[in-house]
């Protein structure tokens, strides 16, 4: 088994909420970093960038069907906007309704 | 004899037993219309044969330099993208010229002559179907199958109370019908999309197992939960819709980028809709077929108009397209069907009908706003044509 690649310093692309969940970064990202990992427990099966492992090679983005996946050099904004985000506001939506019963 | 027979109780004789006379002897046509070309294959190998002699001749691989380049393997494993690094064999023509089942790469040049013509090979434009996520969209499918009859808790989904039992069971139904049409769309164009987009072919028969396992589950999810319920008429005419598209592209734009987009927006919202573990695990496992297929639908489409010779004429037809099927999916969705069923669970039981709709209206503005997001990153600017208003069509709350 190869031994995963070591580095001194973290990456810097990140993945924000908008993601949908299609995988494809995840099988562009070079197998020896394996930096993209899918988000434990999370529903929507979105997936997140190990910074650490990372290793710059901005293979992920292309493939990204909602631009959801961002150099933090070039924007260093850690937010979506637009209806991705507006999933927010269907949940907290949602938080607010009791019991079927009631 | 105490047998009652009057004339009114006599059955019809049995009709002609259907034949396959009629195909056979077209088969036989075709088959003797290419009689030269069977005999002189036939006739040389006998020969050669006969004379107790071997060919040997395709151990000769110079014409495409056999051994000389092999692929890196990964640490992945060796994948698509791997292989095609290949030079011959990974580069794939702007246009193909091959209607036959001779793969990219092999040394067929000297046979073509030879060779049967698949007329039904007719998507012969790289642009018509390939995007720059197909391969690795393929292993993602791959990895990710998963199964209807072992992975779902089944036990789980009763117990609902009859309001939400029904509700279930009716979006289960209207699920199963779109899924029988987004399986048939991608395997009514594999037949026509030539070998050498093999990768295109193999992510479409992924979708088309997804789409498979798909119907399955929601089949087996509304009988667990009670039975199948009602058809729904309206979305029947937008499947119908999605199949009869004018080519690939636009099929793909309805099918992938507004019909699955629709879906995918349902079931990343399976979490408040969901009134089951089972139903939760599976809107979870749903949504990450439907993404991949949307993946693809978004970015196909971006490779079109990327790619097409005369970009503002294929925008402004696609525009054309999209005027329609907007209407399509909003008449379709406008069913109660479908509408009510996803208002009862969102509510919590049908007294909560209303406040269903609320948040119905919600959901509705996140599957508009997403899908107009899709379109921007196709570099399909459709904000300011988009047909479908961004608040639910009939308003937030509808009198039950």
């Amino acid at each position: 088994m190869e031994e995963r690649v070591t580095k001194h310093r973290a990456g810097h692309f990140y993945i924000d909420e908008t993601c949908i969940g299609c995988g494809a970064c995840d099988e562009m990202c070079p197998g020896k970093a394996d930096a993209v990992q899918a988000i434990k427990g999370d529903f929507r099966g979105r997936f997140k960038i190990v910074l650490e492992d990372c290793i710059d090679c901005g293979f992920c983005v292309p493939v990204c069907p909602v631009d959801c996946i961002h150099d933090a050099r070039k924007e260093g904004v850690v937010e979506g906007d637009g209806g991705y985000m507006r999933i927010k506001e269907l949940q907290a939506w949602a938080e607010t309704l009791t019991t079927p019963d009631n | 004899m105490g047998v009652d027979v009057t004339v009114d109780k006599l059955k019809p004789l049995p009709g002609d037993t259907p034949s396959n006379a009629a195909a056979l002897d077209k088969y036989e046509r075709d088959f003797q219309s290419h009689g030269q070309v069977w005999g002189e294959i036939l006739q040389k190998n006998f020969e050669r044969l006969s004379a107790g002699s071997y060919s040997l001749q395709w151990m000769n691989g110079e014409a495409n330099g056999w051994g000389s380049q092999k692929p890196k393997i990964s640490s992945r494993g060796l994948t698509y993208n791997d292989i095609n690094r290949v030079k011959g064999s990974g580069e794939i023509d702007e246009v193909v010229s091959w209607k036959s089942f001779a793969p990219r790469g092999s040394i067929r040049e000297p046979y073509k002559n030879m060779m049967p013509v698949l007329e039904n090979y007719d998507v012969l434009h790289k642009y018509d179907v390939w995007s720059d996520n197909v391969m690795p969209l393929y292993e993602e499918a791959v990895a990710r199958q998963w199964s209807a009859t072992r992975d779902i808790p089944w036990d789980d989904v009763n117990g609902l109370p009859e309001d939400l039992a029904k509700a279930s069971c009716q979006l289960s139904t209207f699920l199963t019908e779109v899924e029988f049409a987004a399986g048939d769309f991608p395997a009514k164009w594999l037949y026509r999309i030539p070998q050498d987009f093999l990768e295109v072919k193999s992510f479409m028969a992924t979708q088309i197992m997804d789409e498979a396992r798909h119907q399955e589950v929601f089949r087996k999810r509304a009988l667990m939960g009670g039975g199948l319920m009602h058809a729904t008429p309206g979305f029947e005419w937008a499947l119908k819709s999605i199949l009869d598209a004018p080519n690939h592209v636009m099929g793909t734009f309805l099918l992938n980028l507004l019909g699955e987009g629709l879906v995918l927006s349902i079931f990343r919202s399976g979490e408040m809709i969901a009134k089951t573990h089972a139903d939760k695990e599976i809107f979870r496992l749903c949504m990450q077929d439907e993404a991949r297929h949307v993946s693809y639908g978004v970015l196909q489409f971006k490779y079109f108009l990327d790619n097409h010779p005369n970009r503002a004429q294929a925008e402004e037809e696609l525009h054309r397209f999209a005027d329609l099927g907007e209407q399509i999916i909003m008449t379709a969705f406008s069913e109660a069907t479908v509408n009510e069923p996803v208002a009862i669970l969102l509510g919590g039981g049908l007294k909560n009908i209303d406040k269903g709709m609320e948040g119905l209206g919600k959901l509705w503005t996140v599957f508009i706003e997403e899908y107009l997001q899709r379109c921007d990153r196709a570099g399909f600017d459709r904000r300011a044509r988009c047909t479908i208003p961004m608040q639910l069509p009939w308003g937030g709350s509808v009198a039950a």
